[in-house]
């Protein structure tokens, strides 16, 4: 092969793979080549080359074997997501808490109707 | 599947197909002289006067001004020296402010932190509270209202405590068990009744690692990142919630851009979450907020310019054509490239659009084995979604027109916008650190170098103030 077609040849898989990186994850879920032998090279053996006694491996871990991943219910899951996200829940303020010498069913209403009352300011705004 | 957004309500609006004249995708192919719309400028109005500071406000304002290291506003203290009345209050406003719209000014911002505190003149409130004599509730009003600012405030402290009583020893591949187990517990004590592969488990969840259960490279990175590091990194994030909006609509989706996972909010509560993948390192996914009004169905992939070519012009005209690809010609007399719809195109089946100056959206994707990857940070800047089309459901919910029809949609193989009527707020977030719902810190790698950048930035912000306070 001349040089520039073997050049060319060496790009443009090159190109393709960069190119599948659009809009997709950087490696590709297939091989781009399927039966492509040519890059492996044939291995020569030396000749009258005596195979030396195996010496026993050193130091040999043995294959580490990873638990199977905790099962999460989908609940918990959507949970530690929203966490994960930026919990907005909002926490009281001084404002928000009133002396329980006030009466109970009047602070009750006033917090319901301060809910209603956001709840619709941020329905107007996007619903 | 369970109708979402049962607010929406109003039909949505089938429009044309809409082939020609698509947002021109990705980002990274903004102009840098594009700025992110910031908040208008204000014209400045009288200042309003504050009233004498009697001796109990003075008393608590001294020592309020000299906690902001508590809330993670940076090292310099005003801990060092008598303030004058009129430096107190200036010490407060400026405490106020930071606490409410961050230490750091926007115009310190890099463009790509497009979410933006509104403006705040913290003046007229401290002028009344002085007044009604409740300083101590209005200085309480000042730190972002969230549990999720609440919980880093907390996790602060206690990275502050494990910092004073020396941090953690590193941890070696082949460490022992006790090792790793104590190791495991100077930040989660719930570590310590459970079997060492649950616990490592636990800890893997907690920093977004593949949940091994063995103590593999990256736990052991993971679990050697200095003290130092994670306070910095809690700093960075309460300084992001303070650019947060104090109201947020209460049906919206949120994306984490580092942890790459959307969740959907319905009536303020979390109803579903799926994953993402977000912008790789150098093709970041910026932070900002928007509503998206419209979901495209079967779009093409107006490919923008600098993908073109970088990475497809160079194959050659009639490879990009054999791909799927056309070249349509432009008003200026070129061409520009276009994906056409399908199953193999780079969007997918939906693409949900929101207006922003980096043509960034959420999309579908035809690859989706990275969904399964726990490294999932590998777009141009868009947000592939694991489950478009439950999104998609959850949007157009109740509307009769469209209850369970968007599949139908996709199969009809014909690009069409679905324009909503009713818009859903998106906001686009970058959260490294973060309590879990048991309080726990959890992080994640800062694979855009942002909570470096920003722990800086607040520190150089905080001597700047401390010194303008104490000069006056």
């Amino acid at each position: 092969m001349s040089f520039p077609h073997r050049r060319l040849a060496l790009t443009l898989p090159l190109a393709a793979v960069i190119a599948l990186g659009a809009c997709r994850d950087r490696e590709p879920e297939q091989p781009e080549f399927e039966n492509d032998t040519n890059v492996i090279e044939e291995q020569v053996m030396p000749e009258n080359l005596t195979a030396a006694p195996e010496a026993a491996p050193e130091n040999v871990q043995a294959e580490v074997k990873h638990a199977p991943p905790p099962v999460i219910p989908d609940e918990q899951q959507i949970l530690d997501d929203a966490a994960a996200v930026g919990m907005t829940a909002r926490i009281p303020r001084a404002e928000d808490i009133v002396p329980t010498e006030d009466k109970p069913a009047e602070r009750k209403s006033a917090v319901a109707d301060k809910t209603a009352d956001k709840d619709d300011q941020a329905l107007n705004q996007i619903y | 599947m369970r109708p979402m957004f049962k607010t929406i309500s109003a039909a949505a609006t089938l429009l044309s197909a809409i082939a020609p004249g698509l947002t021109p995708a990705f980002a990274q192919d903004t102009s840098p002289t594009v700025q992110p719309t910031a908040a208008p400028p204000q014209l400045p109005a009288p200042e309003v006067p504050i009233p004498p500071l009697s001796a109990a406000q003075k008393a608590f304002l001294a020592k309020w001004v000299k906690g902001g290291s508590a809330q993670g506003l940076g090292a310099a203290q005003l801990d060092d020296q008598a303030l004058s009345d009129s430096a107190l209050i200036k010490a407060a406003l400026d405490r106020a402010h930071a606490l409410h719209n961050g230490r750091v000014a926007p115009s310190d911002f890099l463009d790509i932190w497009a979410l933006r505190p509104s403006a705040y003149d913290p003046r007229p409130g401290f002028a009344k509270a002085v007044a009604d004599d409740k300083v101590q509730a209005w200085a309480e009003n000042q730190s972002p209202p969230y549990a999720g600012y609440e919980g880093l405030r907390l996790g602060l402290q206690n990275y502050r405590r494990i910092a004073s009583e020396g941090g953690w020893p590193k941890l070696a591949a082949g460490a022992s068990e006790s090792a790793i187990r104590k190791r495991l517990a100077v930040e989660d004590k719930s570590s310590t009744g459970q079997s060492l592969t649950a616990a490592l488990q636990q800890a893997q969840r907690r920093y977004g690692l593949r949940p091994t259960g063995t103590l593999d490279t990256a736990t052991i990175e993971a679990l050697n990142v200095p003290v130092e590091s994670r306070i910095n990194s809690i700093m960075a994030n309460m300084e992001r919630w303070r650019w947060m909006p104090r109201e947020m609509p209460v049906n919206r989706v949120q994306v984490n851009i580092a942890a790459a996972v959307l969740t959907v909010f319905e009536g303020d509560q979390p109803v579903n979450s799926m994953r993402a993948v977000t912008g790789r390192p150098g093709n970041e996914t910026p932070m900002l907020v928007s509503t998206i009004h419209s979901i495209v169905v079967n779009p093409p992939w107006n490919v923008p310019t600098s993908i073109a070519k970088k990475e497809l012009l160079p194959q050659g005209r009639q490879t990009l054509i054999n791909r799927g690809y056309r070249f349509i010609k432009t008003e200026g007399g070129g061409e520009r490239l276009q994906q056409a719809p399908g199953p193999n195109n780079s969007l997918g089946r939906l693409k949900f659009d929101f207006d922003n100056p980096f043509a960034v959206y959420l999309h579908d994707t035809p690859a989706r084995g990275k969904f399964a990857s726990y490294d999932r940070l590998a777009s141009h800047g868009c947000i592939r979604l694991e489950k478009p089309v439950d999104l998609a459901d959850l949007m157009l919910g109740n509307n009769p027109d469209f209850n369970g029809s968007v599949q139908t949609l996709i199969d009809a193989d014909k690009t069409q916008r679905v324009s909503l009527s009713q818009k859903v707020s998106v906001y686009l977030l970058y959260w490294t650190a973060f309590a879990g719902n048991d309080g726990v810190m959890n992080f994640r790698s800062d694979p855009y170098g942002w909570d470096r950048l920003l722990a800086t930035k607040i520190e150089k912000s905080s001597q700047s103030a401390r010194s303008n306070i104490t000069a006056s």
